[in-house]
């Protein structure tokens, strides 16, 4: 059977995103510890990038949006990297009098 | 070659052509995707806060949660996915040949997405009656009860501001396919149907995110 050309790409990355989605739930359950949440983290970044290459076409968007695109994950960067050394370095260094 | 110039389809009056007008609607889309990403990235950056601070708590309110139903859930969302890039695809290929199938794959997008909010109301009805959902008589004895509470309450926010965007997918996704069955659209123009499926994937990469952040938690430790 051979898919229409429309269809090609598509079908790929969704059996990859498949794939994937399976990949990331048995790895779930394995004793990983903290690594966990890096490989759960790591997956759905993957996945991102299939969804944002293969169905958002965005590097055959006008460049302009990748601009926008890479603003919206600048400032989430600057959001959760701000928030981070504050929150993160609470509990590792010690305040004096507390 | 279609003639984007003929009568039947011009682009808005401020707009040179009609591929300078879906350059423009692609920017914009994109400039509200962006706001979008910080809209959800608050509530991450609440969520990862209070996971590093409450982590016990966390896994232990996280397994609570249904993997099945999550599971089946990100597949129905990739599917959908998958449908949509093919209407849009199948679209821009050639609106007058493809027009059926178009017009089925973003049906398929729409039906999957009722799909997907279905089962999302079975599984709050399961948490309601197990009493997860935050307030008196919330399941959690005092050890937990806290961060649980914090854990279910973020859940519930994220999960059902991802479901109020999913629901207005679906009748974004339902009025293009209706449009294209009506013959709204034509080889030169399917503006409409690239830039809602932009929507539709973005709300299926927040999903990506939230689905290890609250369905995987704590799963490899019970």
């Amino acid at each position: 059977m051979r898919l229409p050309a429309y269809a090609r790409i598509p079908a790929l990355s969704w059996l990859a995103l498949l794939a994937l989605l399976t990949i990331t739930c048995g790895g779930a359950f394995l004793p990983l510890g903290p690594f966990n949440l890096v490989l759960g983290l790591a997956i759905a970044t993957i996945k991102t990038t299939i969804v944002l290459v293969a169905f958002m076409k965005l590097l055959k968007s006008p460049p302009l949006t990748w601009i926008y695109a890479g603003a919206g994950l600048f400032w989430l960067m600057i959001m959760l990297g701000l928030a981070g050394t504050d929150y993160l370095t609470r509990t590792l260094l010690s305040v004096p009098g507390r | 070659m279609p003639d984007i110039r003929a009568p039947a389809i011009r682009p808005a009056l401020q707009f040179a052509d009609l591929t300078q007008e879906r350059d423009v609607a692609t920017i914009g889309i994109w400039v509200f995707l962006a706001t979008e990403m910080l809209f959800f990235g608050g509530l991450l950056t609440s969520y990862a806060v209070y996971r590093h601070m409450f982590a016990d708590g966390f896994t232990e309110a996280a397994r609570h949660t249904k993997l099945i139903i999550g599971t089946i859930n990100t597949a129905i969302l990739l599917t959908s996915s998958f449908a949509m890039a093919v209407g849009v695809e199948a679209a821009e290929r050639g609106m007058e040949e493809n027009r059926r199938i178009v017009v089925f794959a973003l049906t398929v997008t729409a039906a999957l997405g009722v799909a997907f909010l279905a089962l999302k109301g079975l599984e709050y009805y399961q948490e309601y009656q197990e009493h997860l959902v935050p307030g008196s008589g919330f399941a959690f004895g005092p050890r937990y009860r806290g961060p649980a509470q914090l854990f279910f309450l973020l859940y519930f926010i994220l999960t059902g501001l991802h479901g109020v965007h999913v629901t207005i997918g679906v009748g974004l996704v339902g009025s293009v396919a209706a449009m294209t069955r009506r013959g709204a659209f034509s080889t030169g123009y399917t503006t409409p149907i690239m830039i809602v499926g932009l929507y539709w994937h973005f709300v299926d990469v927040v999903w990506i995110f939230l689905y290890p952040l609250i369905y995987l938690v704590g799963r490899s430790t019970q």
